[in-house]
């Protein structure tokens, strides 16, 4: 280089010398005004040129009055600048990082090695840190479905989401990716993690990953890299703070009949001595106030006017106003980051802190503290060492009681017209669990206060969670020679939580539960239970000790170059667990009190016998794993790689037969850089990659082991006070691996100027003996399904990431496009399941089972329309019209009877985010899709309409008369309740709805200073962020969000304002 | 080169106690049954071995009703087939509550594991027995309860080929299903609790274990059914001599919500402690004590008091009888049902004296003291008569009223029974086919076994 520099400057000094030249000097500096050296420099569109010295000067000359400087350098982003000559002073040049530049990440991190991606045959997705930056808020995966390729969230297979990558591998098996902390996976809780602290993230998509990570990457590799110390950088401080106001749910969007239409229900029902028993039960079971006002009358204890009158009153009550106004609260976020870095020669450093205080819309708070530090140093030529420490400390305190809380009968159980305060303010009592008539006449006043206050009884049964989670690694790279390195990796990962659930002497809990044990002896109460709080505590304790032995070999031999891994791991992860319940806490001094286990005591309000609950256990599992590795590629003059790596890994399973302790993977890989070749000419496409990757993985099941195992309970029997089990295990030797071989294909461009550039992935998946739930004859006694081989499954899809600067020069407009296909179908199963009902659930989807249809699908009962007589739904039963419920949702209907929709989760989905910026303005948008799927909404179930007060508004558009079947598909009312009936009809084909949907994911908008004069900030970014926006389209006409669709009393994700602001100063 | 070789070795030596580092147990409360402790754990299991007895059986006689209105709210078309025996689609769905036969098969199972773990591991002596014993106690247990659900009684003409349980003695998930017939099943019921009677101690830690007194009231009950009185007899003397304690009736506070005192949730009569499956129909808030039943009882009876309670508001009474002091219910042998067999079968033998000795021990703790006047038997059938009379009127809400009409009808009591529900007359006919109640129809596809003929 340097040589090369004294060439030029030679060349230079002579054309100066020939011909009376003005001469250009200035300054190359980095964002942190650190001098840049060896980059660049060239003169208008001619190849002279000169670079930057130790210094970062330079110095150049032309005999033109004004010119255009281009300075670039790999891993900056490129600068023009114009200059008018002569030239006053020196100019100085600041070099952005292009980590922040959208399509600069020239280097993949794997968690092992980190593989140049011009060399790469992986499938790879990455976020870098601008990307990553686009939304805010303290947790990382959330983030990535808008703004990774081939990462979807389904929202329609079950009631949490599941974040997926490529879809499924595996039907029975964990579905979550294996998320990486830098080198190794992290066990501890995910949001323990500041996403402040990312630097990128990568996404290992294909075989390769799991051939690098084992069993736990079968579904894809989320590798999150932290940001770390750089050698040779002034010390940089980072500050990021922001607030967050997330809006209230908008709880209209629960379907609950009104209070009038309930009300109406309930009358009749009375009328019809629906509630006759319950009422005269001896159990005495929590009657509604209606109910309850209603028998009043009928036992003449009020008048009917006087009854009239409160129902005419209550009929006006909207709890969900309620909820509303006095429950729920915008939500508030703030979040504080702040971190120094930097680094000399030989040594580099970062420290960090962060502290995030979110109140959620009930009032919950977490508050989350994150310390980091982290370090190298180049002891001396050969060794390096670095360390790193983390800590984590999160503490929550539970919220309020909303929408699903508050309860009567369950959780989320309670009619639609309960009053939660007075127009004073005062919080109002709630029957819950008992007939409130008759605990009021319960035990002359002497037991405590039997009531329960739903708008304040949080403020009494409190949770406090306490995390703390400490995080150390050390590593030491230990250079043989040149290009030759044996490193050793630690980490060993602390979590410690304890959960500690207060009920005071004026929680309801409490209160109930004393008063349940209660005896009333001569009028004077004796409590079995005693008073004060009753306690929960639970502590929990994780250790994860991970360690690796790994050899590096890099050498590059004239066009030849070899880059190899391999090592061994052991992984350690140990976790333990003790849950107690105190009662008669006296929360001053605590003291606690004294309860007898052993016996039974009677229920002062249904007689019954029962235990004190006792409520302990302890537990303790360990988990061992043992892994080797390999992994080599070989590149031939920068055009041709080959890659090669196997894997295997054993683990502690317990029962385990010896050979099949140990799994296999391995994957092989090409590549082909074809703008490299001689031959290739295309001005177009700058760059031009071919790449394929194919891989095997296997997978056991705790299934397999090769014994019965039995598992023991936490407590005693209460009869004999010996321990009890029982069988959790039942040894089937019909059980083979599960196996799966995934094959990538992908074509990487780029056009020149970069204006256009991506990538079009292709991939297979092939999974074989998958292990599945298959129904079996339970005469067997070990249940109605057993783990079985139960198919093969196909999943095929595109990837397809594409790029493009649409505006470049002042006014800015880029773009970046996700899209992915993925569709997965049963080859072939095994067992066949003949119940069609199997096939049908109405709370999730369960797998289906058959040849050609997707794994997750949506079948449904045929419907032929309402009984024109009677307005009750129908349905087929060997081909003929009809109303035998147990039939068609029993053994009636085969599976060829149902209608088959499609797919569960989503087959076309992806994400696509705009980003524009004109002066210091910069305007993001991000928006997602899923298009491809089906989903079952919710309607009118009588049963647990009747059972459970749980409507629904098509109530209001049922059939009523004939000639209404015409109108509407929503069954009359006969007031009696039917399981079989309703499942049907929530079964059936009429409830199928396309999932397809728009959703404004969010929108940034930003400004930056870049005032030089702006001390001693260099820069400063001051943004607004809006997020969880909502749909913009959805196919179904119900007015459903589809990702928010499962689980009772549902509500969607409010949205989210953030403003906040971004500095770094040198 | 020599540094490789260094580096190489650290990295083998520490990889080399591999073995050992994965030989931890992955959790403490997991283990492979091999010890007489881990066995008796299993069977200690009181939700599988000793819980969700058949309850389809008590569903379907005439000792309760419940309103047209109860009838309406039942959830499931199931439930309300049962009350009105129908043909078919009787049970539960499986995947939603569990139908009695998914209960039943499930404790055999456990013991069959049982038993042949522990003979797999040759584990002998005195607790080995008593674990081999409690085992075949269980088995033969729920095969009686499947029988009386899903067979007919057994009749000795047609036992041979009338349809009994499917019999399954071994784990083994991989044997497919068969029925076998009604003497094959009682066959091996007699045969298990021989076993256990032999195999048994006298007292256990707990109830929830049987005990040789326990084995032999089965062995009894199992005699009663099968009509084979002699022996019936002997089984129910046989329990007597170990436990012959009851509870006298005017100790009891009848006010009380449960007047039967418990400890451990079990009575004293109990011989050994079960559940059967908690079905809305039977419960006291719903299940209204047949007229005809509560008429039975006289004045002086406490158990009009003891065991019922009228229903506020609602001219009927509910049950309250439980042996459990809470609401569930038993059908599991006790010193009163022994006493009862023992009269029958010396009925049933001629031997009428003794016959109302057994039939006034029991009785004279059920009575009023001093209102009590002793039966003394002069004529078969009407000595008979009384006697299951009494029975009935003990025996309320235990399972065992359904086996009773099943064999009286099979010696031509001709029992109908009725049921008006939403102005519907259903009647059950004696011998009628649905005295073997459907086998979940889900079974039928899965395993195809027969179905009982409809």
């Amino acid at each position: 280089m340097k040589i090369q520099n004294l060439l030029l400057l030679i060349c230079l000094m002579h054309s100066c010398i020939l011909s009376g030249q003005k001469k250009i000097s200035g300054k190359v500096v980095s964002e942190n005004m650190q001098p840049v050296n060896g980059a660049t420099i060239k003169m208008n569109n001619n190849n002279y040129g000169t670079t930057t010295n130790n210094d970062g000067l330079f110095s150049i000359t032309t005999q033109h009055d004004s010119c255009v400087l281009y300075i670039s350098l790999l891993g900056y982003k490129s600068v023009k600048i114009q200059i008018r000559l002569p030239q006053q002073m020196p100019i100085t040049i600041v070099l952005q990082d292009s980590s922040s530049i959208l399509d600069d990440v020239t280097v993949i991190s794997t968690g092992f090695q980190k593989i140049p991606k011009v060399r790469s045959t992986g499938s790879f997705a990455t976020v870098d840190n601008k990307m990553f930056n686009l939304q805010v808020g303290s947790d990382i995966l959330s983030r990535l479905p808008a703004i990774a390729n081939s990462v979807v969230m389904d929202n329609g297979t079950r009631q949490s989401s599941q974040m997926m990558v490529r879809g499924l591998s595996t039907i029975s098996g964990p579905k979550d990716p294996l998320i990486v902390l830098d080198n190794f996976p992290y066990d501890g809780d995910i949001s323990n993690l500041n996403p402040n602290m990312v630097e990128s993230i990568t996404i290992l998509k294909d075989a390769a990953a799991s051939s690098i990570w084992g069993a736990r990457a079968a579904n894809g590799v989320i590798v999150i890299t932290t940001k770390n110390g750089q050698y040779n950088t002034a010390t940089k401080f980072e500050l990021n703070t922001n607030i967050s106001i997330g809006a209230k749910p908008d709880l209209s969007y629960i379907r609950e009949l009104n209070a009038k239409d309930f009300i109406n229900i309930e009358k009749e029902l009375y009328n019809r001595n629906f509630y006759n028993s319950q009422l005269n039960s001896n159990s005495r079971p929590v009657m509604s106030p209606v109910v309850d006002l209603l028998n009043k009358v009928k036992l003449g204890q009020m008048s009917q006017e006087e009854a009239d009158r409160v129902i005419q009153e209550l009929e006006t009550i909207d709890v969900k106003e309620q909820f509303n106004k006095y429950i729920y609260k915008p939500a508030v976020k703030q979040q504080y980051f702040l971190s120094a870095r930097g680094g000399n020669k030989r040594f580099n450093w970062l420290t960090s802190l962060g502290f995030d205080n979110n109140t959620d819309n009930l009032n919950a708070i977490e508050k989350r503290l994150n310390l980091r530090f982290q370090n190298s140093y180049k002891i001396n030529k050969q060794f390096t060492l670095g360390t790193s420490l983390y800590y984590t400390q999160t503490n929550g305190i539970s919220g309020k009681e909303g929408v699903n809380d508050v309860t009567m009968k369950g959780s989320g159980t309670y009619v639609p017209y309960i009053q939660l305060r007075d127009n004073a303010g005062n919080a109002l009592a709630v029957a819950r669990t008992w007939n409130k008539a008759y605990l009021d006449t319960l035990g002359n006043g002497k037991l405590l206060n039997w009531n329960y206050y739903p708008l304040n009884d949080w403020q009494h049964s409190v949770t406090k969670r306490q995390t703390t989670n400490v995080l150390m690694t050390a590593n030491l790279n230990y250079e043989i020679f040149k290009g030759f390195n044996a490193i050793a990796n630690y980490q060993y990962e602390n979590q410690k939580s304890w959960v500690n659930n207060i009920n005071d002497e004026d929680s309801y809990m409490a209160r109930d539960y004393i008063n349940r044990f209660s005896q009333i002896v001569n009028g004077n109460v004796i409590n079995i239970v005693p008073l004060g709080s009753i306690l929960n505590t639970t502590y929990s304790n994780m250790a994860a000790s991970n360690i690796r032995f790994q050899l590096n070999f890099d050498k590059q031999f004239y066009k030849h170059q070899i880059n190899a891994i391999a090592g061994s791991e052991m992984r350690a992860i140990d976790r333990n667990a003790f849950q107690e319940r105190f009662y008669g806490v006296n929360l001053n001094n605590y003291t606690t009190g004294n309860v007898d286990y052993t016996r039974t005591y009677p229920n002062i309000v249904n007689g019954g016998n029962a235990f004190i609950s006792n409520n302990q256990s302890m537990s303790e599992t360990n988990t061992r794993f043992l892994s080797h590795f390999a992994n080599v590629a070989y590149n031939y003059n920068n055009k041709y790689t080959i890659t090669a790596s196997t894997r295997r890994d054993a683990s502690n399973l317990f029962g385990l037969n010896t050979n099949d302790q140990w799994n296999p993977f391995w994957s092989t890989g090409a590549s082909w850089l074809i703008s490299n070749e001689e031959f290739y000419k295309s001005f177009f496409l700058k760059v031009l990659k071919l790449r394929t990757t194919y891989g095997f993985s296997g997978n056991i099941n705790s299934a397999m082991v090769a014994v019965n195992t039995i598992r023991f309970f936490p407590n005693a029997s209460v009869y004999t006070g010996l321990p009890e089990a029982r069988f959790n295990n039942y040894y089937n030797p019909s059980l083979r691996w599960e196996t799966s071989k995934m094959f990538n294909v992908s074509l990487d461009f780029e056009t020149q100027n970069n204006r256009l550039s991506g990538s079009i992935e292709f991939f297979t998946k092939n999974g074989e003996n998958l292990f599945g739930t298959a129904p079996m004859d339970y005469t067997n006694g070990i249940g109605a399904g057993a783990l079985f081989n139960v198919g093969r499954m196909n999943g095929k899809g595109f990837d397809a990431e594409l790029k493009s600067l649409n505006f470049v020069k002042n006014f800015k407009w880029s773009t970046t496009l996700n899209l992915s296909f993925y569709k997965d179908k049963i080859q072939e199963y095994y067992l066949n399941r003949t119940l069609a009902r199997e096939y049908i659930s109405t709370s999730t989807p369960p797998v289906s089972g058959i040849s050609g249809h997707p794994v997750y699908s949506i079948y449904a009962y045929k419907w032929a329309g309402l009984d024109p007589k009677s307005g009750e739904a129908q349905g087929y039963l060997n081909d003929e019209i009809s109303k035998n419920y147990s039939s068609i949702t029993g053994t009636g209907t085969k599976i060829e009877d149902l209608e088959f929709f499609g797919s569960a989760i989503p087959t076309v989905y992806g994400s696509l985010i705009n980003m524009f910026e004109y002066s210091n303005f910069q305007l993001q948008l991000g928006i997602t899709y899923k298009f491809g799927y089906w989903f079952r909404r919710k309607s009118i179930n009588y049963s647990t309409l009747f059972n459970n007060w749980q409507g629904h508004t098509d109530y209001n558009l049922r059939w009523q008369n004939p000639g209404d079947e015409l109108n509407t598909y929503i069954p009359v009312n006969t007031f009696t309740a039917n399981t079989q009936r309703d499942n049907f009809y929530t079964g059936s084909s009429v409830l199928v709805e396309r999932g397809d949907h728009i959703r404004l994911q969010f929108i940034n908008i930003s400004y930056n200073f870049i005032n030089k004069n702006l001390l001693p900030s260099k820069t400063a970014q001051l943004f607004i962020n809006l997020s969880n926006l909502g749909c913009i389209w959805r196919a179904n006409k119900s007015g459903i969000d589809p990702d928010f669709n499962i689980g009772i009393n549902q509500t969607i994700t409010p949205p989210i304002y953030t403003i906040g602001f971004r500095t770094s100063i040198n | 080169m020599q540094k490789l070789y260094i580096i190489v070795s650290i990295i083998a030596i520490s990889i080399s106690g591999c073995n050992k580092y994965l030989d931890i147990k992955s959790d403490k409360k997991l283990t492979t049954p091999t010890t007489i402790s881990d066995f008796q754990a299993l069977l200690n299991d009181a939700n599988y071995m000793n819980g969700y007895y058949c309850s389809s059986g008590e569903i379907s006689t005439d000792d309760y009703y419940i309103t047209d209105a109860d009838y309406n709210s039942l959830n499931y078309d199931g439930d309300k087939r049962l009350y009105t025996w129908e043909n078919n689609y009787v049970s539960r769905p499986q995947n939603l509550a569990g139908d009695d036969w998914y209960y039943c098969y499930r404790a055999i199972y456990v013991s069959n594991s049982v038993l042949k773990d522990i003979n797999d591991q040759n584990l002998q002596g005195l607790s080995a027995d008593n674990i081999r014993g409690q085992a075949y106690f269980f088995r033969a247990a729920r095969y009686l309860d499947g029988a009386q659900i899903w067979a007919h009684a057994y009749n000795i003409n047609t036992a041979s080929s009338d349809m009994g349980m499917v019999l399954r003695t071994d784990p083994d998930m991989n044997i497919k299903s068969v029925r076998s017939s009604v003497k094959q099943t009682y066959d091996l019921i007699v045969n298990d609790l021989k076993n256990a009677i032999n195999l048994l101690p006298t007292t256990q830690l707990g109830i929830s274990l049987p005990d040789k007194c326990a084995a032999w009231g089965l062995l009894a009950r199992t005699y009663l059914y099968m009509g084979d009185y002699e022996n019936s007899l002997n089984a129910a003397e046989e329990s007597l001599k170990l436990n012959n304690q009851l509870l006298n009736f005017n100790n009891l506070n009848a006010s009380s919500r449960y007047p039967i005192p418990v400890i451990k949730l079990s009575s004293i009569e109990l011989l050994h402690n079960n559940g059967i499956y908690p079905s809305q129909q039977l419960n006291p808030t719903f299940s209204k004590i047949s007229t005809n039943l509560y008429n039975l009882y006289d004045e002086n009876d406490l158990r009009k008091i003891i065991y019922y309670q009228k229903n506020n508001n609602h001219n009927s009474y509910f049950f309250k009888g439980t042996h459990t002091g809470n609401i569930n219910l038993i059908s599991t042998v006790t010193t009163s049902e022994m006493y009862l067999i023992a009269s029958e079968c010396n009925i049933r033998l001629g031997n009428l004296s003794l016959a109302s000795s057994y039939l006034n021990n029991l009785l004279v703790k059920r009575y009023k003291t001093g209102h009590f006047i002793p039966f003394t038997f002069f004529d078969n059938s009407i000595a008979l008569g009384t006697l299951l009379n009494e029975r009935r009127k003990e025996l309320v809400m235990r399972g065992i009223r359904w086996s009773d009409i099943k064999r009286l009808n099979r010696d031509g009591a001709n029992i109908t029974l009725t049921r008006i529900v939403n102005n519907v007359v259903y009647t059950l006919e004696p011998n009628d086919n649905r005295y073997a109640i459907a086998i979940p129809e889900e079974i039928i596809e899965l395993s195809g076994i027969t179905q009982n003929p409809r």
